[in-house]
């Protein structure tokens, strides 16, 4: 078995074997659901910090009772798996008010009796500037207060430095990686990327380490695209199927960027390692380089690293995905396409789907038609070039 | 590029630029001088009862689609002649309100600041600026008729725009690319109580490129969730003086706050008596009571409207009497309320049905603003703005909104309960399962149904109706 598909069958299950020998260590593993939840603070406690996912979910049969129809399908997913009790070998779950349908699953988690017993809402300001920043730190301070006070163990500041160091190493190797996704031909394709990213979420943070410089020394040397194949910056939310992602890459696209929450949201911040660990926590989740649609004062920064990102890793195009009911993305979308009209950004394509929802056809056909749009744009604008320097030669 | 210009060009949408205020304030300029000859009689009680009900109210026309909606939100609905009079203020408020669109079109000389629903008027009044509430219009904009109500959300969908938001954000959005709204020099908005007014408010930032200010919301009910937004408060006090180069009037903000404690004494009341059986208060009054707290919070206007439907009401409640002549079912409606205005009026006659404690917005249950200082008014104004209605149920955990659920149940003895969940309230749909559980236990009867307020695209009120009067029928209330 090669690193790669290590990685990815790591990514396609819920639960693994490195998580199996931390609790046979006696370590104790706590979900989170969001990419502002400081899992620092978690480590710091001693814990394993787990990304919450809904990978492999069967339906939603059982959440249903809970939600409606117009819910979220990864939360229901999500849910699901959790009154199913598949997430059994969990201590404990932090939430966030990332949106509707997440922070009603810390409700229903709670009222459902569905284990564990610690179940933790983390507030986190929906702006940057302002008192956001002192905001986040009383957040921090509660949810350590919490942890500490259920556990009965106790953060300390050089435990929590030593944690910030050791995520700082992980989010930079998944960066040297990401680094590598400008090259013509990138040796790392994106659904390989979301695989990685889901692994090293899902296990101790030592051994993400490891593995991904495993992923590193496996890669160097890799080609993995073709000319003329399209390249795309993916934008989205909750985004764990890799299957789907192939689908662009089978039609012909190269997924060069993303912004997923299994992706540069999570691995796209350095945390000062010289400061005090509260400030620099708040001030690296906050200031991450790309934020989440709920963070209501930062769409200009988002369009700009999208402008920039798409200079940087050479994109043709745009993909923005939303999963149904979704007013986050639903808005971002609109914004966004306004400033591809612009030109600020290149060519967008929208979907919607299901979480784990199918539909593939659908969307291959979509994806292909966009593709073809793009590729006869950019016959175009090479026409359109070189005309241009035809031109320029003469007068010259 | 210019961007605006670009989306706001002209559509197949026959809506002429600023023709929804222009409509709505000549009417009510007529309505108003109308209103004052006719009240000291009565008449307009007796044409409302015996004229207007028949041909007006019962669905909406070609004939009367441009006079149904806002004749309803007037008080058509009502039927006490003494209540009329609580509709003179009414007139007023949404006259002033109204002058805050028309003037800037006329002639701007004074800031434009755009505010989120869920920011209370009070600090515009302290300032020397003109205000107007972007999703206002999902409440006024219906009053052309629910064609054009539906047109104003095809255009925002034609944009791009989330067609899955709540409807008061759409028809807001879809106001400014027809051109219902002059542009703003600024916004203030909020971070609750939902997703829709969290993701739509940068777009229209986007689109207008103009400083917004977000008063981030805390998701607790705490003194330290107080003191966090009192915080903010502060912060856009700040920020609103920096861009428009004018200093807070705090007399004027303590005026305002003391206005609003008057209201907010009498609402308070109003929603309380609703206990008595029969109930003395319509549910119309009070949801048209926080539509005009909306619109015009601090105003003495307001203040008046309030204790007019106060005094008769509290005439009632010494008698005995009940608002109407034979109360036969108890209602609880415990979320959005304005589904279609017109279902309380039809409810009360065609059932005899009355909505108790107030719904989700018409309950009125606001902390008092201490005035004594600086630093107390803005401790306790943001209070008032967490536990505004609505507000203070939805934006945190579901305990907000079930302790209230529980305690209306055990207070208003009610008969049943109605659900009209917004197709935009997500999170309101994310405790279904909580409600339901509640009502079983208590043996209440319950009644969910899915509805857009301003979209009749998505269900008609017709459809409405057929659903709530199988469910009195089926459960032997009717």
């Amino acid at each position: 078995m090669t690193i790669m598909e290590k990685m990815a069958e790591i990514a396609g299950a819920i639960d693994n074997h490195y998580l199996k020998e931390a609790r046979l260590a006696g370590k104790r593993v706590i979900g989170y659901f969001c990419s502002y939840i400081p899992v620092e603070l978690i480590h710091a406690a001693g814990f394993v910090p787990y990304r919450m996912r809904a990978v492999g979910s069967a339906g939603t049969d059982l959440a249903d009772a809970y939600y409606a129809p117009l819910n979220c399908s990864f939360v229901r997913h999500c849910f699901d798996r959790a009154l199913r009790g598949d997430f059994g070998f969990l201590d404990g779950v932090v939430f966030m008010n990332g949106c509707d349908h997440t922070r009603r699953m810390y409700d229903n988690w709670r009222y459902s009796k569905t284990g564990p017993e610690f179940l933790h809402m983390f507030f986190a300001p929906h702006v940057m500037g302002g008192n956001a920043a002192g905001a986040f730190r009383e957040s921090m301070a509660n949810l350590k207060k919490a942890l500490e006070k259920s556990f009965g163990v106790t953060i300390a500041d050089d435990n929590l430095r030593n944690s910030i160091r050791l995520y700082n190493r992980m989010r930079g190797l998944l960066l040297a990686l990401d680094e590598r996704r400008k090259m013509k031909s990138p040796p790392v394709s994106g659904s390989e990327m979301l695989g990685i990213v889901m692994a090293v979420t899902a296990v101790p943070v030592e051994d993400a380490c490891a593995l991904l410089e495993e992923v590193i020394a496996f890669i160097d040397g890799r080609g993995d695209s073709h000319s003329g194949d399209v390249r795309i910056i993916m934008l989205a939310g909750c985004m764990e199927e890799a299957d789907h992602l192939r689908l662009y890459e089978d039609s012909g696209g190269v997924i060069v960027s993303d912004a997923f929450c299994f992706g540069t949201r999570l691995y796209g911040r350095a945390l000062d390692e010289n400061i005090d660990p509260a400030v620099a926590l708040a001030a690296g989740y906050l200031g991450s380089e790309i934020s989440c649609p709920r963070m209501m004062d930062d769409f200009p920064r988002r369009i700009e690293w999208v402008a920039r990102k798409a200079g940087e890793y050479s994109a043709d195009a745009v993909v923005v995905e939303k999963l149904k009911f979704c007013d986050m993305w639903g808005w971002e979308i609109e914004r966004l396409r306004r400033e591809s009209k612009k030109g600020v950004i290149p060519p967008v394509l929208a979907i919607e789907r299901e979480y784990l929802g199918g539909a593939s056809g659908q969307v291959r056909t979509r994806i292909q038609a966009f593709f073809e749009q793009i590729r006869n744009r950019q016959e175009i604008d090479d026409a359109i070039l070189r005309s241009e320097r035809a031109a320029y030669y003469v007068r010259k | 590029m210019n961007v605006r210009i670009n989306l706001r060009a002209k559509t197949v949408f026959e809506l002429k630029e600023y023709r929804i205020v222009r409509y709505l304030y000549y009417v009510l300029i007529r309505g108003y001088y109308l209103a004052l000859l006719l009240l000291p009689y009565g008449v307009i009680s007796l044409v409302a009862r015996y004229v207007l009900h028949p041909f007006i109210f019962n669905k909406e026309t070609r004939f009367n689609k441009y006079i149904r909606s806002a004749l309803l939100w007037m008080g058509g609905g009502l039927h006490k002649a003494a209540d009329y009079r609580a509709h003179l203020p009414i007139m007023r408020i949404i006259l002033d309100y109204l002058r805050h669109h028309v003037e800037p079109i006329k002639n701007r000389k004074k800031p434009l600041i755009y505010l989120g629903w869920c920011v209370s008027p009070e600090f515009m009044r302290a300032f020397d600026v003109h205000y107007i509430i972007p999703e206002a219009f999902s409440v006024t904009g219906s009053w052309l008729g629910r064609d054009v109500s539906n047109h104003m959300l095809e255009v925002l969908e034609s944009e791009g725009g989330s067609i899955e938001s709540c409807s008061a954000s759409k028809f807001a959005a879809g106001a400014y690319f027809t051109r219902q709204m002059p542009d703003p020099d600024l916004i203030v908005t909020s971070s609750h109580p939902c997703d829709s007014g969290v993701s739509f408010y940068p777009t229209l930032q986007n689109v207008t490129r103009v400083p917004m200010y977000v008063l981030d919301t805390p998701y607790g009910d705490d003194e330290d969730s107080y003191r966090y937004f009192a915080g903010n408060l502060k912060a856009m006090i700040s920020f609103i003086e920096k861009n428009t180069g004018q200093k807070i009037d705090w007399d004027r903000l303590r005026r305002s706050c003391e206005e609003l404690n008057k209201t907010n004494f009498y609402l308070q009341e109003l929603t309380a008596m609703t206990r008595a059986i029969p109930s003395p208060v319509s549910s119309q009054q009070l949801t048209v009571a926080w539509a005009m707290k909306l619109m015009g919070s601090g105003s003495p206007h307001l203040t008046e409207m309030a204790r007019i439907m106060y005094e008769n009401a509290k005439k009632r409640l010494d008698r005995g009497q009940g608002w109407l002549r034979e109360e036969r079912i108890r209602v609880i409606w415990w979320d959005v309320p304005i589904a279609f205005v017109s279902l309380y009026p039809w409810i009360e006659k065609e059932f005899g049905a009355m909505i108790v404690g107030g719904d989700l917005m018409g309950r009125c249950n606001t902390p008092y603003v201490d005035t004594s200082s600086e630093e107390s008014m803005m401790l306790s104004l943001a209070k008032v703005h967490l536990n505004a209605s609505m507000v203070r149920n939805v934006r945190g955990t579901q305990e907000l909104f079930m302790d209230e659920f529980e305690q209306i149940i055990a207070e208003y003895s009610g008969d049943c309960f109605i659900f009209v969940g917004h197709n935009g309230c997500k999170h309101g749909w994310g405790y279904g399962r909580i409600k339901k559980d509640i009502c079983k236990r208590i043996g209440l009867p319950a009644l969910h149904m899915s509805s857009d307020y301003s979209d009749s695209r998505n269900t008609s009120e017709e459809s409405l109706k057929k659903q709530i009067s199988d469910f009195f029928i089926g459960n032997g209330l009717a």
